[in-house]
């Protein structure tokens, strides 16, 4: 009950969910007349994440497709909207569409601050005289949570290349984070101090020219701040913790991403056809549960099934007229009932048969220890035990010790390790993963954060973690806590050191903000957001946004990190 | 046509003040660009060809017109109609769904004020304007639910006319669907609220004024002790009329029912809100998927008729017909 009411508490103005759909809204009430839509890859992403086909029909959107498909039947009864992405190929797409136009009337919407130079050929392209309006509105990312967002961008690794060696696909993606990144604080109108983290170069690359840019649209960030109230964006690498993607998660969002995959909200089942949504927006039950553990969510599934079970018995009870009556009523609400409980338990029931049958409880244990605990001995030896087990999942068995070379890099054991791996059959293409990922994000490579053993500053943020075990967390297997959990805490007590974290933008007298966004090159986790969340629930003081190039699970970071041999970093 | 010069740049007004995020409007620049890149071409234009003064003109100054030279600019071309007069004719009369979609719209908005009045007649009564039953304006309120009852209907026949109109292109066809349902979920708003109205005053009627009824006998009981033929003939009317008042609730009671039954194909909706087919890019990437394989036939068609096989024989035996024609004009002289 009380968590619902700390929900409730979050400020509006940082509810990315709320930001989007109150554009969206707005865009799609600029006209009455009967609409279209024309969407690009992105923004169809970003707008069906929060607005449904029924929302459109509502509003008398008749039409929606993507901007790649030039029909050749004409739709003049309807007024097009087109919301789209400022690149060049949208921009000449849009230019062939004036030149030739399909639709009644135009609404040019842009999720990007467009240049004169291009509104200029626009402007002359449109001889019909057909576009009512241009309108730049800055909702360009994924709003996957309330204080989480994506950029959907799979891998960054190139953006770790020096600039001469950098292709123009690796301009666009960077061009891409820096236009999203801009939406992002405009759209929650905070005029930032930029920050990153030193040991990363693309992150500091990254924040300069991000200042550079900010200052290059001053014009949009000056009208951002409704007050002098000032925010920190910092910038993080992913390489510096490698640890959270790789464990395997117990909290419901995290879990089904782990296990089955989460993309835009959508997950592919193993025995359905169609994919279910898993939306806290529009999913109560899984709103309320989507942060919670494993244990947890079971029991409200039970609850949920026993709500289910009376309502059927009510429903087949029927004495007379009115109760037929009463149920042909009820049918529809009912039946849309019935489908979020099979949802939830086909998603719930899918991850625990992979856990029992992947043995993740014990293989979790162990990968906990090695996050946390400092006891070599006693791990070497349960690891010798689980890659002897030749019932667990290859996989894991990989990932224990990928995550046992992280902890102890350069020991002898890991050479072991490596041999009975080869020796339970597993391709030596997979175990050199264990290379990449040493050469990602090893010792040398990441900043001294990750496993605590370092000094000073942090021991607050440590004492703060210690607190908090004992607090909440006794389950032995959500012991870890990722670094992000260890920077914000220093952060808001403005004690994060400013020479592992350097500002971009002129260090500010207090570094103390009340807004955060921290953006993770190299991809955020869904672990990470329940941290965030629960923090924004804790403390209503702050607000703290998490955005990454995506959100990662296990698979898709071991992807990314195997980029680097790509690009011999 | 729909769109004349007059309303096309007078779009609804925004107000950036509504936008949680930033917004920045373009337009004005937008529109200062093309009066000046129109000065422009205007000095370019005295060089070009009357033919071209002709078509700038008419695409600057007359947009009613565009329709009938698009279509011949973009190069389609009907053998039957060779100057795309029956094309022009076709396009430019609106889809045939429109004048069905703006009656029910219309119907959408009469539902919606006879369903205010209705409200405000239902909060009377139970603001307990009417001290008894039989002062209550049943039958105003009976008319009042007919009409609704009665739009709903036309609406729905209205729909399902929508629905089975025929046509050829997908494109359309799917326009047409989603008129289709568009209109069904404000429809279904109406009668889910219309639903709900008479629901709760159909409750509160039985609920209270049977209990009144019940209190009252007793009453008019100890009463009858002075009674005489006078006041026996009044309560004996006042009965009729609480029998004909009973009548009419049982109609209401029926009504209502009626209107539960409506729209039920549309409880589909209801049922996909939140699953996948209601997401937008599900919607898209089907019709993508759609798409795609009509392409394939298309190109496939386009492979057949194109097939140089078919030509080359045409060609060889054109050749052979030629070489023998020659042959025999030789062998003659």
């Amino acid at each position: 009950m009380e968590e619902s009411k700390d929900l409730e508490r979050r400020g509006p103005d940082t509810d990315l969910i709320e930001i989007s759909k109150n554009y969206f809204e707005n865009m799609i009430n600029m006209c009455d007349e009967r609409k279209a839509l024309i969407l690009d890859e992105d923004t169809l992403g970003y707008i069906s994440l929060n607005y449904s086909r029924s929302n459109l029909l509502e509003k008398n959107v008749y039409f929606f497709d993507v901007i790649d498909r030039k029909g050749t039947e004409k739709l003049n009864h309807l007024v097009a909207i087109f919301f789209v992405r400022n690149t060049n190929d949208n921009f000449q797409k849009i230019k062939e569409e004036l030149e030739d136009p399909l639709f009644g009337a135009y609404y040019l919407v842009f999720a990007n601050p467009i240049e004169d130079e291009k509104l200029r050929e626009l402007a002359e392209a449109d001889r019909f005289d057909k576009v009512r309006r241009v309108l730049e509105i800055f909702a360009d990312f994924y709003a996957v949570n309330r204080d989480l967002f994506s950029f959907n961008i799979p891998t960054s690794m190139d953006l770790c290349l020096h600039e001469s060696a950098m292709t123009p696909a690796t301009h666009v993606k960077n061009n891409r984070i820096l236009q999203g990144l801009l939406s992002v604080v405009l759209s929650c109108r905070k005029q930032p101090y930029v920050r990153f983290s030193k040991h990363s170069n693309r992150a500091a690359k990254l924040a300069d020219s991000f200042v550079s840019y900010m200052s290059s649209e001053d014009e949009l960030v000056a009208r951002s701040s409704k007050d002098d109230e000032k925010c920190t964006l910092l910038i993080l690498d992913r390489k510096d913790d490698p640890v959270t993607p790789l464990l395997n998660q117990w909290t419901y969002q995290s879990m089904v991403h782990e296990l089955i995959g989460i993309t835009k909200h959508r997950v592919k089942l193993a025995d359905k056809k169609e994919e279910i949504v898993l939306n806290p927006d529009e999913d109560e039950f899984f709103k309320k549960n989507m942060y919670k553990k494993f244990p947890e969510v079971q029991k409200e599934l039970e609850v949920l099934l026993t709500q289910f079970k009376e309502k059927e018995k009510s429903r087949a009870k029927i004495d007379n007229i009115k109760d037929m009556q009463r149920m042909v009523e009820n049918f529809p609400e009912f039946k849309k009932f019935a489908g979020k409980v099979t949802k939830h338990y086909s998603a719930f029931g899918e991850c625990s048969d992979k856990i029992t049958k992947r043995k993740l409880f014990s293989v979790c244990e162990l990968e906990q220890d090695i996050a946390v605990k400092n006891s070599k001995s006693e791990q070497v030896k349960e690891m010798k035990e689980i890659l002897e087990d030749p019932e667990v999942d290859q996989f894991e068995k990989i990932r224990l010790v990928m995550l046992f070379s992280l902890r102890y890099e350069g020991d002898s054991n890991v050479k072991k390790f490596r041999t009975m791996l080869r020796e339970s059959n597993i391709s030596p293409d997979h175990i050199d993963f264990i290379d990449f990922l040493i050469q990602y994000a090893g010792k040398d490579k990441r900043s001294n954060f990750l496993f605590g053993k370092n000094t000073g500053l942090l021991k607050g943020a440590m004492d703060l973690i210690k607190s908090n075990f004992t607090e909440e967390d006794e389950s032995v297997y959500t012991r870890h806590k990722s670094c992000l959990f260890n920077i914000i805490g220093q952060m808001v007590k403005g004690k994060l050191s400013e020479s592992d974290f350097p500002f971009s933008t002129q260090s500010p007298r207090d570094t103390k903000t009340k807004d955060i966004i921290v953006f993770i090159l190299g991809g955020a986790t869904y672990q990470e957001a329940k941290e965030v969340a629960d923090f924004n629930n804790s403390d209503p003081n702050f607000n703290v946004i998490l955005g990454g190039t995506t959100v990662h699970n296990s698979k898709s970071f071991l992807a990314e990190v195997t980029e680097v041999r790509d690009y011999g970093l | 046509m729909q769109y004349n010069r007059e309303n096309s740049r007078s779009g609804k007004n925004l107000n950036s003040s509504i936008f949680k995020g930033v917004v920045r409007d373009r337009t004005k620049k937008f529109f200062s660009f093309k009066i000046s890149g129109k000065y422009q071409s205007d000095r370019f234009k005295t060089h070009q060809s009357e033919l071209f003064k002709d078509f700038h003109e008419k695409y600057s100054d007359n947009c009613d017109d565009q329709d009938d030279s698009l279509l011949r600019s973009d190069g389609s071309f009907n053998p039957s109609d060779p100057y795309g007069i029956q094309r022009k004719e076709k396009h430019a009369l609106p889809p045939r769904w429109v004048d069905q979609e703006e009656e029910i719209e219309e119907y959408i908005i009469e539902i919606n004020e006879a369903l205010l009045k209705f409200e405000k007649e239902c909060n009377k009564i139970k603001r307990h304007e009417y001290m008894v039953k039989e002062d209550v304006p049943i039958q105003a309120i009976d008319r009042l639910n007919s009409e609704i009852i009665n739009l709903i209907r036309k609406s729905e026949n209205t729909l399902s006319e929508i629905k089975s109109i025929p046509l050829d292109d997908h494109v359309d066809r799917k326009v047409k669907d989603n008129v289709h349902y568009s209109l069904a979920i404000k429809l279904k708003g109406c009668t889910s609220k219309a639903n709900k109205i008479q629901k709760e005053l159909v409750a509160y009627m039985e609920s209270h004024y049977k209990k009144d009824d019940d209190t009252n006998k007793p009453g008019n009981l100890l009463d009858g002790f002075d009674d005489d033929e006078e006041m026996n003939q009044q309560e004996v009317m006042q009965r009729q009329m609480a029998a004909v008042k009973d009548e009419e609730i049982e109609d209401m009671v029926k009504a209502a029912n009626d209107l539960a039954s409506l729209f039920k194909e549309l409880s589909v909706l209801v049922i996909e809100q939140g699953t996948v087919l209601d997401r937008i890019d599900y919607n898209v990437e089907t019709a993508l998927v759609h798409t795609k394989k009509g392409r394939k036939h298309l190109v496939k068609a386009k492979e057949y008729s194109e097939s140089s096989r078919a030509r080359n024989i045409i060609l060889c035996l054109a050749a052979s017909i030629l070489f023998c024609i020659v042959i025999l004009i030789i062998k003659k002289y």
